[in-house]
This record gives structure tokens, sequence and C-alpha cells, in this order.
């Protein structure tokens, strides 16, 4: 074969919160299907497989994806957070409590991915905009009523990160 | 991360491998391995190839996201050049500066938030079933497209590109850029009206007439709406236009949109209509703050920071 500078992909290795794995892959596969059925991840719900219900959405490198439509080759050699090892931080603590005060009534299936993406956007900066806010928290498409108080909870969360940091500063 | 890290490493088998990836990194690379393998398939982003949408891809898969010259944005003062397979996320970081105002219109109602950066321009007009705002967006525009096969390279026009007898794309073709001549047109608008509609128009005005006008409709289908006929009777007209030519216009593109082709209710015929009579009362206007809410410089943070350039 005359391409023969970059060899074909055939394993992929990426770190699944915060733990180095390494598997085979094929073409077909997606990181939904991967964290489904070789690491029986429980918060990966299998929705619309289009990219658009969010049911699935995970972190690679801090940015809000979902895993239903991120190609397997794709994650190679990237940093990748489900809700599960999400949950051992201090950051999904602040947005549990922002969660808490604001009252946002999410329910258990959607309530990982409004999570990720409350933690996707405070990690790309503490002042977000309205408009990425809006944008951001209706990317989960769920029938529960976590819909509306999503966008407080969001400068909420960002509050109490800030004041933490600030605090840990002093 | 290296595939032989020290670290533990879970290994785990997968029956159903089959099929290799290639991340070809030049274009030479890209037209070889198109050569060697025609049964390949070509992913930019491949968003569409692995959604459950099309065809599961058999065989081997060949991915567009390492080569360099097909992620580069460019511009001069005639044209702004798009790399086939840029992401969504990463065009709209250029900014309402540097993009025409339909596009950066037209980028966020392409694919949902979360898949900007994954989403590429160049996939979305090659999946004849999938273009829909691009499309309509891209004929607005009157752009082009870069096709290469080795040693060879057209530019062909949007409307050609994807003509009702489907994609201008031949074997061992593949697209490379879109071209957006940045025309001087002084009003051009996006609007997206609903899931299976969206608007797009742009238009010159000179001394009181219009010099050139461009009213495209995408549909939930591969197909557009443009009657050029139309633009042509519209082309020299005094602005602003009566109430009945206005209306007469209007009604034109509705009954193109009441085609069985298309999958519109009453509902979207009648916003088309009066989207249309809208653009066309706006343009007679001295101020153009009457134009839908698209228009011009347009404060687009959407998705700066929502998405990821794998």
């Amino acid at each position: 074969m005359s391409g023969s500078e970059s060899p074909p992909i055939s394993r992929v290795s990426f770190t699944l919160n915060g733990e180095p794995v390494e598997l085979d892959i094929e073409p077909t596969r997606t990181v939904l299907e991967l964290l489904r059925t070789h690491f029986e991840v429980p918060s990966m719900r299998r929705g619309c497989c289009a990219g658009v219900c969010g049911a699935c959405i995970i972190l690679i490198e801090d940015r809000a994806l979902p895993a239903c439509i991120v190609p397997a080759y794709r994650a190679n050699g990237r940093r990748i957070t489900t809700i599960e090892g999400f949950r051992h931080t201090r950051e999904y603590r602040d947005i549990r409590r922002a969660f808490h005060e604001v009252g946002v009534q999410a329910c258990s299936y959607c309530e990982p991915a409004r999570m990720l993406i409350v933690q996707s956007i405070l990690s790309a900066g503490l002042t977000p905009r309205s408009e990425e806010v809006q944008q951001a928290v209706d990317a989960v498409k769920c029938a529960c009523f976590a819909g509306p108080a999503m966008a407080e909870a969001v400068w909420e969360a960002a509050g109490i990160r800030n004041r933490r940091l600030h605090a840990r500063k002093r | 991360m290296p595939a032989s890290d020290d670290r533990t490493v879970k290994r785990t088998g997968n029956e159903r491998a089959s099929g290799p990836i290639y991340t070809p990194e030049t274009l030479n690379e890209l037209f070889g391995l198109m050569r060697s393998m025609p049964e390949a398939r070509i992913a930019a982003g491949g968003t569409y190839l692995l959604s459950g949408a099309g065809d599961p891809p058999a065989g081997p898969l060949l991915s567009l996201h390492r080569i360099e010259e097909l992620r580069r944005m460019s511009r001069t003062d005639r044209h702004l050049d798009i790399g086939a397979a840029t992401s969504i996320r990463a065009i709209t970081r250029a900014g309402p500066k540097m993009l025409p105002s339909i596009l950066s219109g037209c980028l966020p109602a392409i694919c949902p938030f979360t898949l900007r950066g994954l989403a590429t321009l160049g996939g979305n007009i090659c999946i004849w079933e999938v273009s829909r705002t691009g499309t309509a967006a891209l004929n607005a525009l009157g752009a082009l497209v870069e096709i290469r096969r080795p040693g060879k390279g057209r530019w062909v026009p949007m409307p050609r590109f994807r003509s009702a007898g489907g994609l201008s794309l031949e074997r061992e073709e593949v697209v490379t850029r879109i071209r957006i001549p940045l025309e001087p047109h002084d009003v051009g608008v996006f609007e997206s009206l609903g899931p299976n509609l969206s608007f797009c128009a742009a238009a010159r005005r000179e001394k009181g007439n219009i010099d050139d006008i461009r009213i495209v409709l995408g549909t939930g289908t591969p197909w557009i709406i443009r009657d050029r006929e139309l633009e042509a009777e519209l082309i020299g007209r005094k602005l602003p236009m009566g109430p009945r030519e206005i209306e007469t216009t209007a009604n034109r593109i509705a009954t193109m949109a009441q085609s069985d082709r298309f999958p519109f209710n009453p509902l979207d015929i009648y916003r088309a209509r009066s989207v249309t009579a809208h653009f066309l009362r706006a343009l007679g206007e001295p101020s153009t703050r009457f134009l839908p809410r698209t228009y011009g410089k347009r404060k687009n943070s959407l998705a700066r920071r929502g998405g990821l350039d794998l």
C-alpha cells in the first residue's frame, strides 16, 4: 500500500476516570458502545444515538460531548470522565450544592448529563455568557422539571466555586 | 498517552474487531489509500457514519481529521476559504467579523450544540440526505466547492455540486475546500423557521434599486427551494417595493414550498411566505434594523466553548 506512513488504528488507548485503558476497536464503534460493553459504565444510557438527546454526555478533556456520536478512534489518547469518576471531585460537590440550593429537580436519567454539562461550562471559565449557558442547558432533552432552573444553577455553581477558590487563596 | 504505559493497563479484547481505521496526515497519503482501497469510506467528523443514521461502515475507514490542509481557514479581500474538515466550532470561533452574516447565522442550526467540535461543514454538504441548512446557506452565498483527485482539481459551484441528480463527486475524488465569495451584499439574513425550514437571503442595493438578490429556502430534504427566474425578475426593481409586488413574490415562494416533495405543513408555508414578505419590505427601509434577528454583526458567542476539536 502506498500510504504506509500512517498505519491503521486497531487499538485505542485513553484514560477513563483516571485509569488508563487500551482496547481493540473497529470503525463502527462509538465511545458509548465501548463504555457500555467493555467497561459497563452504569451511567451510559443509550438514547437517540444521534447526539441530540444528551442522555450519554461525557467529558472528553473537560468538554461535554455525547458519547453516542464520538468515534472511538477520536478518543485515542484523551481523558474521558463519566459521572462515576466525576462524583469524587470537589467540583461535583459544588455543582451538587448549587442544584440543591436552586432547587433543580433533575430525574436520575438526565442528572449525570446535566452535571457534566455544568462542569464543562465552568471549566471554560467562571463567567459564562448567558447565551452559552442557555444553549448548553438546552442540550439535554428530558421531560423532567429540571430545565427551567438549570441556567440559574449554572450561575449559582459558578458563584460557589468562585467563593471556594477565593477562600482557598486567602 | 502512549500505548505501552508502565501503569496498569486494562486490555480488553474485541471479537468483532475487523475493519481498520486509517488516519492519513497528507492529501497524497489519502489519495494513495483511496486508490489501494476503493471500498474504503471517508469520514470527516464521523458524526453521520457513526450516528446510526447512515449505513454502518463496512470495511476500512479513512478519517480526515489529521490532514492539516483540510482544517485550514483563510480569508482574502475577495473570498473566504474553509477547509472541508474544519469543525463547525472552529468556523464559529472565527467570529462574525470574519464570517458572512448568513454563515454565522446558519452554523448553530447545522448540528446540536454538543456536536459542533466534531461535525464539519465539508461533511455536512457531502452527505446527500443530511445537508439542509448548510446547503441553503452556501447556495445563497454563491459558494464554490473544490474537488480534488490525484494530480487534478476543479471548482464546482454549490448548485451544481448538489443538483437534483445527486452529488457531483466521483470515485477517487474528495472535497477539500469551500470558497465563499465576499461579495458586497449589504443585506444577509439567515433565519431558522423550524426543524425543516430555514430562510437565507442576500441582497445588494444600489441607488434605490435591487442590484442583486438571492432567496433560498432550506427544506428538510436534500433539495432546496430557489427560483432563479424570480431572482432575475427582482433585480432592477425600485425600492421600496409595493405591497402587491411583495405579495406576489412571497406567494411564488409559498407555491414552490407547497410541492409534495417537501414535508411542510400549512404553518411552515405561512412562515415561508411571511418571512419572504418581511425581508422584501425591510429591503426598502433605509435602516436594516427591521430585518430578521440574525442580520449583521451578530454577537455569536454560540458554542465558543461548547464542543471539542478532537
